[in-house]
């Protein structure tokens, strides 16, 4: 710059170039209104966009199923259904300080219970992304075909699946089909009567959609069996003996499940009795559920297997010293459940979480015949169960010895297993008489959970509050 | 890095830059003209400077028009180099400015005479212009840094606290690097989130978002680190927080919650300048909490367990089943968060320069540790430079700054304050003999061993700026501010296996460690040109300007989990499962067009009108520009001549008022689209995506409109200087996220909700010069805030979903509680009103005790008093406001935890007057209930109000001994030294039973200059 001194110094013409470039640079600035358009950020997509793509639309499906694994009615984590019904039946005693646990294992559960509005709201975000993918695959032009009947049909799997555990869990339920956050904020209540009809029409929209095979390598994601074990359960549930039965043994018919006769192997991932089960995520996972019901030193801090389900199993059932471990040291003696015994990352998965198995179908359908007075059929169904536990046939002869029976015998095999024993004690009318005598604080009003406090102040319409709370 | 060039704008956009650039070249093609001109004779001015009573030291001597600066030493000596044709600018606060022609004079010896007016001429700097204290039309305060100085913080938002009316700001932690929260003239927007206000650092704003992460921080010590904290305090010259529409419309979509202007310091001419300045403080707690010892808890616990009908203790109740010692009792607050926290600063300052050039080049180093056990520590290194510089003809100016500071701040994995207030009396030692943390047999949830995992950030920061201005004929002058910043930051946590209980069974293979890496950039161009033009009765100052702002965020944060032995934690890549928690890219652009237009006419009647169009990406494409503007006037009614046989007691008398409208964009970025984002969760070897937001397509600008009228008034040349000033911000159009039932999926939905919130306040400042001889003066100011906060309108409040957080007509800070009742004499637990009679205690109809948590009133006073060399400066700072008991963070008493020693007044030996009810263990459901009940009603408020030493600060200058330009300082600093409340909790200020509370310190500090 020093170069440039000698220059005379003649600013009138200047003038006129300041000018100039004063009126172009103003006149530049007014068409300047793009610059504020942005780019998408690369880890984020519109609603439209993900449908408009098959492999999108399986990503949002496998997050569906992922988001189930990590937390809401099914989950094995510390805060999903399986745990904290667990604790609300008789499966689980109560140890430590999670004062959130203890409301649900000693029955003095709160309405305001953090983990009671976590379970509801996770549940319902995970019908909220269900409801997304139907609507997106339904008016999408580019998903077709074989890819539109297998994500329909999966999507209607799995939203009557969280349906049955809400409908079981809180009786009169908002039923949500829509992503219409206008609609749904102040959605009402639909009765349980409803809500179970519309289970059985996704359950058979899916059926009629569903290929026979799994999308998937292992059994992790819906095919037509999984929905006709559901089936089977849904019309057990409803008292519709005929159909349970039929449901089931569909499914023991097929030909694509058995019953391992080891009971150690049961809960390994490639259990051949496996229908559906959760994919842990990343290779060399395991199960949540090992985790949290992990401890391996007393007194836990943590809730622990009951001693009375414990102290229940006939002498030799191969399921009590397979699937439950015993911790003990000078100051006493506690059991955890040991179904699944990794609670750590393995070079490979071994044990994937078990949603349906064979088992509860040969269970469903002794109970279905049962009352629909077939006693041999029952008993023998009853008997591969009973057989694969080392213990002699059952000596239950009559409908009601043998209702008595198979529920002991649920409680035995599906301990600890997603809601089993308290959808079990409730649908036949034996929570009362069974756990008024373990849980002082039992009321009638525990039949059904009490719909989050935080839900009802954000929506009236869903009062009244559940009788009792 | 991506999107950073500057074509990514369209050509358009290019072009003015470019246009710029050469209309600058042809500038100095035309018109630079260095080294070119006749040198002047210089030569050696020498004198001396006094007052009425003798010789006055420190007086400014300048060059006028140049950047030649000295000042005169003890005995009011000065040597100035100047030319025949130069003029000598003599100033000094609290004297009247003189000029002097230099002339053929080689001597000039001056008195100066008194003037406490010259308060009136200091400069204002309003961001993108500067205006005199006098003639200011808007609302601004001010602190410099001799104010910042006194504190021995390491934010610089912690220096404001007190010393601004209309300014609240809250401590939320003790520990280092924890986070403030502040309000100008209250919380304008519902969200709870969209209140701060904007920061704008030499010219570039500063984004005051954490780029911590909540799966890593959240939580942990009081909240994210603040950015702020990160600019060092020591750097920085003055702040001003801009208040009124006058003020901040110019600012636009993000001036609402007003806007705090940071400008660094400068070098100035003359001798080159060394200061070097250190200092160390100690630390400890204000207050202990008054909780139960070994005999009381467990009498308690006895108690618990007899009420409960349990005649066994349980086998988990280790502490009353005989498991752990009986007699044994430990003061946990002392063990825990009863250390002492160290703090060393030093900071090294060289400045100087030439006529033309001058600089500033100064480093600070920090260490803070804490008051927890462990070797907890923070770390600080900064940096600061800043050159001016202006061409021999004046025309062309170059400013250039940069500041960049590192810091690496090491805390325990938890904060420990909470299980200081909550572990047993009897718990068992932290080590056994053998030196190794206790477990007493996996009974014991030894909290040091949390000291096994830690938490480290590590923040680097960088501001720079460069302004180059030319001097154009008739009055214009083009100027272009190009701006960087450039913020990373990496925080890890880890947690060991060895944090837990060995009984758990875990091994490394349980270790985990969540580490996020937070990323933002940012550039700024704004082209500006102004235009001034003086005539004998008014002044007329015109700016017009334009800014693109671009800025981009990054964030990765990262779980892994399970490691093959703990000292492999370190790395990522040892880990059995990493997941990927949080990936998220955002891009923000911005571009507005702001102007200014200000005419001062016979010097006394002022008119300022700002305005300012904005667009903003985070907006909808139908939505994204709007306007923002407002009129600014004042009148010195003082300089009208009717008044001028009053001017000896009313020195100076001003009203202004200004009324305009700005706005508030801080809502994120994409808000409005319905996304999808790729989550951690992986499913058969498939990476999942999520839906991340409902669509919104009515997403538009919160406005906030803003009105102030004021009165600022002078007495005896100013000495005692008053302002009021009353202000009305209405904030409607409410961009909030609606909290929505479970059933819609998603906990909230970003939308504009008509409603408005209404801030009203008072603001009364004051300072007052009480004495003033040449050894002594004494000053004082205060300032005083009484804000009122109100929802004045929400359409359907009854039938939204904010129905049990707000009433329409009551503050927005009011909580809905229940009624408490007092002890059920019968059963002897805690009772609240059922308001609606159905025999149930219900939220959403029992809720019906509003209390407002909003302060009442809040201020400091400050005095300043010196005596020869001695100076003392105090503040104290006041705050009228309820608070929440802080018993209601405990457990239910006769729980296994401790409780405050007040409990021990309960049911049913004190009968009526008991405070706590029946003890229970937790097994009784009604008394569980009861107590959260309690918990949530009107009993749990108290009054959280206090007064407080804030700072302390006794200097004293030594003599010039060896030479008369150097100078030496030492001081003695205290800070929240005592604490006047009623408060029965930690701290009334942080109120918090979880986060450490603000410390009391004593500083120790030296600083030379030669």
């Amino acid at each position: 710059m020093t170069t440039i001194n000698n220059i005379p110094n003649n600013p009138r013409p200047k003038l006129k170039l300041y000018t100039v470039s004063v009126i172009v640079m103003v006149l530049s600035l007014l068409s300047c209104e793009s610059f504020i358009e942005v780019d998408m950020p690369q880890s984020e997509l519109t609603g439209n966009a993900v449908y408009e793509d098959v492999t999108t639309a399986n990503a949002a499906l496998a997050d569906i199923y992922a988001r189930m694994r990590e937390g809401g009615v099914a989950s094995g984590t510390s805060f999903g259904g399986t745990f904290l019904m667990a604790n609300y039946a008789d499966d689980m005693d109560f140890y430590g300080t999670n004062t959130l646990n203890e409301q649900f294992n000693k029955h003095t559960l709160l309405p305001s219970n953090a983990n009671l509005l976590r379970l509801w709201n996770t549940t319902y975000g995970e019908i909220y992304a269900i409801n997304a993918l139907l609507e997106g695959v339904q008016s999408s032009a580019a998903i077709t075909g074989d890819d539109r009947n297998r994500l329909l049909g999966e999507a209607y799997f799995l939203r009557a699946f969280n349906y049955f555990y809400l409908v079981n869990l809180f009786g009169d339920i908002p039923y949500i089909t829509t992503t219409d956050y206008e609609l749904n904020a102040a959605i009402g209540k639909t009765s349980a009567t409803e809500v179970w009809n519309n289970i059985i029409q996704d359950l058979l929209l899916a059926e009629s959609i569903l290929p026979e095979s799994y999308p998937s390598s292992a059994r992790v994601r819906a095919n037509r069996a999984t929905v006709h074990a559901m089936l089977a359960r849904v019309h057990l549930y409803t008292q519709n003996y005929s159909q349970a039965e039929a449901y089931a043994t569909l499914v023991i018919e097929s030909g694509d499940y058995s019953i391992d006769t080891d009971p150690a192997a049961a809960f390994l991932k490639d259990s051949p009795s496996i229908i559906w089960s959760f994919h842990p995520g990343i290779e060399g996972q395991n199960t949540k559920d090992a985790t949290t019901y992990n401890f391996t030193s007393g007194p836990p801090t943590k809730p622990a297997l009951s001693v009375n389900l414990y102290d229940s199993f006939e002498n030799g059932d191969l399921r009590k010293t397979n699937w439950i471990a015993v911790i003990s040291n000078p100051n006493g003696t506690w059991y955890r459940p040991f179904k699944y015994k990794l609670n750590a990352p393995t070079p490979e998965s071994q044990e994937y979480t078990l949603l349906l198995r064979l088992e509860e179908q040969y269970l469903i359908r002794a109970e279905a015949r049962a009352f629909n007075g077939n006693i041999p059929g029952a008993q023998a169904d009853i008997d591969v169960i009973r057989t694969r536990a080392g213990l002699p046939a059952t000596s239950a002869a009559t409908q009601e010895e043998l209702a008595a029976a198979i529920l002991q015998e649920r409680r035995h095999e599906l301990f600890t297993e997603q809601c089993h024993r308290w959808f079990d004690l409730k649908r036949t009318g034996n929570a009362e008489s069974v756990l008024s005598l373990i849980k002082p604080n039992w009321q009638m009003r525990d039949i059904w959970l009490p719909l989050p406090e935080a839900e009802l102040s954000l929506n009236e319409n869903l009062l009244p509050q559940n009788p009792g709370y | 890095m991506k999107n950073l060039s500057l074509n990514k704008g369209r050509p358009s956009c290019l072009c003015i830059f470019i246009f710029t650039i050469l209309l600058s070249n042809q500038v100095f093609a035309s018109r630079l003209t260095f080294g070119s001109y006749a040198q002047q004779t210089q030569q050696q001015i020498t004198g001396i400077v006094s007052d009425a009573s003798g010789p006055l030291p420190n007086v400014t001597v300048n060059v006028k028009g140049t950047n030649i600066f000295t000042s005169t030493n003890e005995k009011g000596q000065f040597a100035i180099t100047a030319s025949s044709t130069d003029v000598l600018v003599f100033s000094f606060i609290g004297f009247t400015t003189q000029e002097i022609p230099v002339g053929t004079q080689a001597s000039i010896n001056l008195v100066m005479a008194e003037d406490s007016t010259q308060l009136q001429e200091v400069t204002i700097n309003a961001g993108y212009y500067s205006v005199k204290d006098k003639e200011r039309t808007g609302s601004i305060a001010r602190i410099k840094s001799a104010d910042i100085a006194l504190q021995p913080v390491s934010s610089p938002i912690a220096a404001m606290q007190g010393r601004m009316s209309g300014v609240n700001i809250i401590q939320s932690a003790g520990t280092p690097g924890s986070g403030f929260s502040i309000q100008v003239r209250g919380i304008n927007s519902l969200r709870g989130t969209g209140n701060d206000p904007l920061y704008v650092i030499n010219g570039v704003p500063y984004a005051s978002q954490s780029l911590g992460s909540n799966e890593v921080s959240g939580g942990l010590f009081g909240g994210l680190s603040n950015p702020l904290s990160s600019i060092n305090p020591a750097d920085i010259e003055s702040i001003e927080v801009l208040k009124d529409a006058d003020a901040t419309a110019i600012y636009g979509s993000r001036g609402a919650n007003g806007v705090v202007l940071i400008t660094t310091k400068k070098g100035k001419a003359g001798r080159t300048r060394f200061d070097v300045q250190s200092y160390t403080t100690v630390g400890k707690i204000t207050n202990k909490l008054d909780l139960l010892n070994t005999g009381q808890y467990l009498a308690m616990r006895r108690e618990a367990f007899e009420n409960d009908g349990i005649s066994e203790y349980p086998e988990d109740a280790y502490d009353v089943n005989g498991t752990w010692s009986q007699t044994r009792n430990t003061d946990w607050q002392k063990e825990l968060i009863g250390g002492t926290a160290n703090i060393y600063n030093a900071q090294l300052t060289v400045s100087g320069g030439s006529d033309l050039t001058q600089f500033l080049l100064s480093g600070t180093y920090r260490k803070e540790t804490t008051v927890f056990p462990g070797d907890a520590h923070f770390n600080r290194g900064a940096a600061a430079v800043n050159i001016t510089h202006r061409s021999e003809d004046d025309r062309f100016r170059l400013m250039f700054s940069a500041n960049y500071s590192g810091d690496k701040n090491t805390l325990p994995g938890i904060d420990l304050t909470r299980q200081a207030y909550t572990l047993a009396p009897n718990a068992p030692a932290l080590y056994d003999d053998a030196g190794n943390l206790n477990w007493e047999n996996g009974t014991f949830e030894n909290p040091l061993a949390q000291l096994n995992g830690n938490y480290i950030n590590t923040t680097n920061t960088l501001v720079a700026n460069t302004m180059l201005s030319f001097k154009l004929p008739a009055g214009f002058e083009a100027k272009t501010s190009l701006g960087f910043t450039d913020s990373q930051l990496s925080e890890v946590r880890s947690l060991p296996y060895t944090i837990y209980n060995p009984v758990s069974g875990f091994t490394s293979a349980m270790s985990e460690m969540v580490v996020n890496d937070g990323k933002r950039r940012s550039w700024i161009i704004e082209p500006q040109l102004t235009w001034q033009k003086k005539w004998d009765l008014a002044e007329l100052n015109v700016l017009a300007g334009t800014t693109f702002q671009n800025q981009e965020q990054e964030m990765l944060a990262i779980d892994a989990y399970g490691f093959p032995s703990n000292a492999l934690m370190n790395s990522l890549s040892a880990a059995t499962t990493l997941t990927i928690l949080r990936d998220e890219q955002s891009d923000y652009r911005y571009n507005a067009f702001f102007g200014r237009i200000n005419a001062v006419i016979k010097d006394r009647y002022i008119i300022n009108l700002t305005g300012r169009r904005d667009g903003s990406s985070r907006f909808g494409t139908g939505n994204r520009f709007a306007n923002f503007g407002a009129v600014g006037a004042a009148w010195i009614f003082s300089s009208e001549p009717f008044l001028e046989q009053t001017r000896s007691v009313l020195s100076f008398g001003k009203l202004r008022a200004s009324y305009g409208v700005t706005g508030n964009d801080q809502i994120g970025d994409y808000q409005y689209l319905d996304t999808y984002q790729i989550t951690p969760n992986v499913y058969d070897g498939v990476i999942g995506i999520q839906p991340t937001r409902l669509f919104n397509p009515k997403f538009g600008w919160e406005t906030n409109k803003k009105f102030e009228a004021a009165m600022e008034l002078g007495f005896f040349q100013d000495r005692i200087f008053l302002s009021a000033s009353w202000f009305r911000n209405r904030s409607s159009n409410q961009l909030v996220g609606v909290p929505l039932p479970g059933t819609t999926g998603f906990p909230t939905l970003q939308a504009n909700l008509d409603a408005t919130v209404e801030n009203t306040g008072f603001e009364f400042e004051w300072r007052s010069e009480n004495f003033k001889s040449k050894d002594f003066s004494w000053i004082t100011s205060l300032n005083l805030t009484i804000p009122r906060n109100k929802l004045l309108a929400f359409p359907d409040l009854e039938t939204s979903t904010y129905k049990n957080r707000f009433m329409v007509g009551q503050s927005i800070f009011i909580q809905k509680l229940y009624h408490y009742t007092g002890i059920d004499q019968d059963t002897g637990l805690h009772t609240v009103e059922d308001v609606n009679g159905d025999g149930a205690i219900t939220a959403a109809e029992d809720l019906t005790s509003f209390i407002d948590f909003s302060p009442k009133y809040y201020g400091g006073i400050a005095n300043q008093l010196t005596y020869k060399n001695w100076s003392l400066d105090f503040l104290f700072q006041f705050v009228k406001q309820k608070g929440a008991a802080m018993t209601n963070s405990f457990l239910v008493p006769g729980a296994f935890s401790n409780q405050m020693s007040q409990v021990q007044s309960h049911f049913p030996v004190d009968g009526n007057a008991a405070v706590a009810q029946l003890y229970t263990t937790g097994e009784n459901a009604d008394a569980v209930q009861a107590y959260n009940n309690f918990v949530l009603s009107d009993a749990m408020v108290q009054d959280a109000s206090f007064v407080r030493l804030k700072s302390l600060s006794l200097s004293y200058t030594l003599p010039s001994l060896w030479s008369p330009t150097t100078s030496a300082r030492i001081y003695l600093q205290g800070q929240n030294l005592l604490t006047f409340t009623k408060y029965e909790g930690a701290d009334p200020e942080n109120n918090s039973a979880y986060f450490l509370p603000p410390l009391r310190q004593f500083t120790l500090g030296a600083q030379i200059s030669f």
